[in-house]
């Protein structure tokens, strides 16, 4: 993906440019606000990391400048400012996603491949499809290879988030905003022994299993070959 | 200050009595002027009645008899309490002791003296005089002196410049007086709040006991001083417990990164140290968060944020998550949650604070206690209780346990930042929760009392 990050601090900006570099993604910078607009502007970017305490011009104007310019790219705001206050303004600002520093560097690629390989409009089909597993969003159910799986409340809003992101890395940080809308992390494995719960429906009666945990980094819905 | 005339000059207590004193000086002068009106009008109305009675004598002689026996009866008449006067109708004066002004009809004012340098002093000069035609053009001129009204005007020339004078000596004497009283309180005042600048807050202004104004003023500043002492106490302790809390994992993480450095460890040995470091990293950031969490609750700019919440759904969603982690601690949860439930508040802080309530009970109990959640809508506020069996805390530790890094002893190696149910507790404040912890024998329970009234909410709790 190509993907610009405007960040003032070197350090961290050498941290974002060389990981990136290393997962394989074309990644251009900007030292400032002002040259941030401008690049932005100009090319078309898969996805966009930028602070919000920018020399020049600050974050929040930068994003509110390319989005009133119609520059469409994924937004990514990476800063210090980890208020829920801040967080409601940087989304309200025309931020896509808001990534609290300091932050691991898995956490950061995980979201920019939700952010950059994101389907145009997810959200408004009734029905999601991964391999044989099918989810009828309006009824509630879930069906694997034909056979109704009997979910919970909440492991049926996993198992929905993981569709949408098949094939992805998924980030226990990232579950938890969106399945758990908690903005803090809690003390107790509650994203594992929740995924357990609903592994446990979802593979054991199964020979194939599609969740899998990457250690360290997160969870993927496998999408099995020749589908998805 | 310095007592000085400038200063006095400036002091309110100063400008004040001097205001009060013009102002009375300005109503006895009122009063005065009122009484002299009222007495010259008397006396002059007095006099008036003698004059007409004595034109009405002369006119009947001049009717009776003519004008010479008027000018024969006037000649007899004069230099006694009268003075007369004939002009006739050329205006030549036929006979008359009343000056040398020409003759008018009707009542006026004629001064004896008017064209003599040489008047008599001491004594009152002006006639009050009355003109009546005789019919031939002639006039017959009655007139007296008008003495009370010029003793009276000079008995309150006099007695005013007097009164007027007392007065304005002694209100410069009581502004002073109050001046020197009031400057001195404040001087005393001034002097207390400088040692407290100083940064001696034990130190308080001092009170007379009158419970005047300024008495009450210094009462309020010093309440405000004992909850500033309160807050800086707090914080200090607060510092001083970070300092000490972040000492444990710094040292661990410092131990870790040496080792690494030492190259004592090889391949996944070394991983397994740069997890640990980078989980002890964590741990500290962690702890930070908490901490600015904390501060930014306090200082209460979530209260902009305040909605309705549906407060059943959020503990039955709370049950939901935490049923499985419970189970794999080979615990129980049972859960009665009244449906419909709603409150007033900020839906993250909620729901923050319902988490922590939740892992505290999963962390410091054992196996196979039971972990009990309910939500209920009372008469007067919503009550939600986490309660559980497990092993409790002691009764006297139970208000110690929403402090800062406060941990129970048995406690004291577990992770954790000690910061969770002072979070708790912070959130409780902002919205008004009335937060009760009690002994659920055996066990702990915490119970949430909301308060039914938004407005109520809007007012941060103070610390208990």
């Amino acid at each position: 993906m190509r993907i610009l990050v405007i960040e003032d601090d070197e350090e961290t900006l050498d941290y974002i440019v060389k990981g990136l570099s290393q997962a394989g993604h074309m990644v251009e910078t900007a030292h400032n606000g002002r040259d941030g607009i401008f690049m932005g502007m100009d090319g078309a970017y898969d996805v966009m990391i930028i602070d919000r305490l920018l020399p020049v011009i600050d974050g929040i104007s930068v994003v509110k400048t390319l989005r009133s310019a119609h520059v469409a790219s994924p937004i990514l705001f990476l800063t210090t400012m980890g208020d829920v206050d801040d967080r409601v303004e940087g989304l309200d600002a025309g931020g896509d996603d808001y990534l609290v520093k300091p932050f691991a560097f898995s956490e950061l690629r995980a979201r920019i491949d939700a952010l950059g390989r994101r389907a145009p409009t997810a959200s408004e089909e009734s029905c999601l499809t991964v391999g044989n597993l099918e989810m009828d969003l309006i009824r509630r159910t879930v069906r694997r290879a034909s056979q109704q799986l009997d979910l919970q409340p909440l492991e049926f809003r996993l198992l929905e988030y993981l569709m949408r992101n098949a094939g992805r890395v998924v980030t226990q940080t990232m579950l938890l905003e969106r399945v758990w809308e908690y903005h803090f992390d809690p003390k107790t494995k509650i994203v594992e022994a929740n995924v357990s719960r609903l592994r446990a429906k979802l593979d054991r009666p199964f020979d194939e299993p599609m969740l899998r945990t990457i250690r360290g980094a997160g969870y993927v819905l496998d999408v099995p070959d020749g589908t998805g | 200050m310095r007592p000085s005339f400038a200063n006095m000059v400036r002091s309110s207590a100063f400008r004040t009595a001097c205001l009060y004193s013009v102002l009375f000086i300005a109503s006895l002068v009122a009063l005065l002027s009122i009484i002299f009106s009222k007495a010259t009008s008397e006396e002059r109305r007095d006099l008036r009645e003698k004059i007409k009675v004595e034109t009405s004598s002369l006119l009947a002689i001049h009717r009776k008899q003519g004008v010479d026996a008027l000018i024969q009866a006037i000649g007899q008449r004069a230099y006694g309490y009268y003075y007369y006067a004939v002009e006739n109708s050329d205006g030549k004066r036929l006979v008359g002791n009343l000056g040398a002004a020409r003759l008018a009809v009707g009542w006026y004012g004629v001064d004896l003296f008017a064209d003599q340098g040489d008047r008599p002093a001491g004594e009152s000069t002006t006639l009050e005089v009355r003109g009546t035609p005789l019919g031939d053009g002639a006039i017959l001129a009655v007139g007296a002196i008008d003495e009370g009204a010029d003793d009276l005007r000079e008995f309150i020339l006099y007695a005013s410049s007097w009164v007027i004078g007392f007065t304005g000596v002694f209100a410069l004497l009581g502004g002073l007086i109050t001046y020197r009283a009031s400057m001195r309180r404040i001087d005393m005042i001034a002097s207390s709040s400088r040692d407290i600048m100083s940064g001696d807050l034990t130190h308080r202004l001092p009170l007379n006991g009158s419970g005047d104004e300024i008495d009450r003023l210094s009462d309020n500043i010093n309440q405000m001083i004992a909850r500033i002492e309160q807050l800086m106490a707090g914080m200090k302790q607060v510092t001083s417990d970070i300092a000490h809390d972040l000492r444990t994992p710094l040292g661990r993480l410092r131990q870790k990164l040496e080792l690494a450095r030492d190259g004592e460890c090889t391949g996944a040995e070394c991983k397994a140290v740069f997890d640990l470091a980078i989980s002890e990293t964590d741990g500290i950031l962690e702890t930070f968060d908490a901490l600015l969490r904390i501060g930014k609750i306090d200082a209460g700019a979530a209260v902009r944020r305040f909605a309705e919440v549906d407060l059943s759904e959020m503990t039955a969603r709370l049950g939901e998550s935490y049923r499985p982690v419970i189970e794999d601690n080979s615990q129980l949860l049972k859960t009665s949650i009244e449906t419909g439930v709603r409150v007033t508040g900020d839906r993250e802080l909620l729901m923050q604070m319902l988490v922590n309530l939740m892992e505290n009970a999963i962390r410091h109990c054992s196996s196979g206690t039971v972990i009990s959640l309910s939500l209920s809508q009372g008469d007067k506020a919503a009550l939600l209780t986490i309660a559980d069996n497990g092993c409790g805390v002691p009764s006297e530790e139970l208000p110690k346990i929403l402090r800062p890094f406060y941990r129970l002893e048995r406690s004291r190696s577990s992770v954790g930042s000690g910061l969770g149910l002072a979070l708790v507790d912070a959130i409780a404040r902002l919205h008004g929760i009335r937060l009760d912890l009690s002994d659920n024998g055996p066990g702990l329970k915490i119970s949430l009392a909301f308060s039914n009234k938004p407005n109520a909410v809007l007012q941060p709790q103070p610390r208990h």
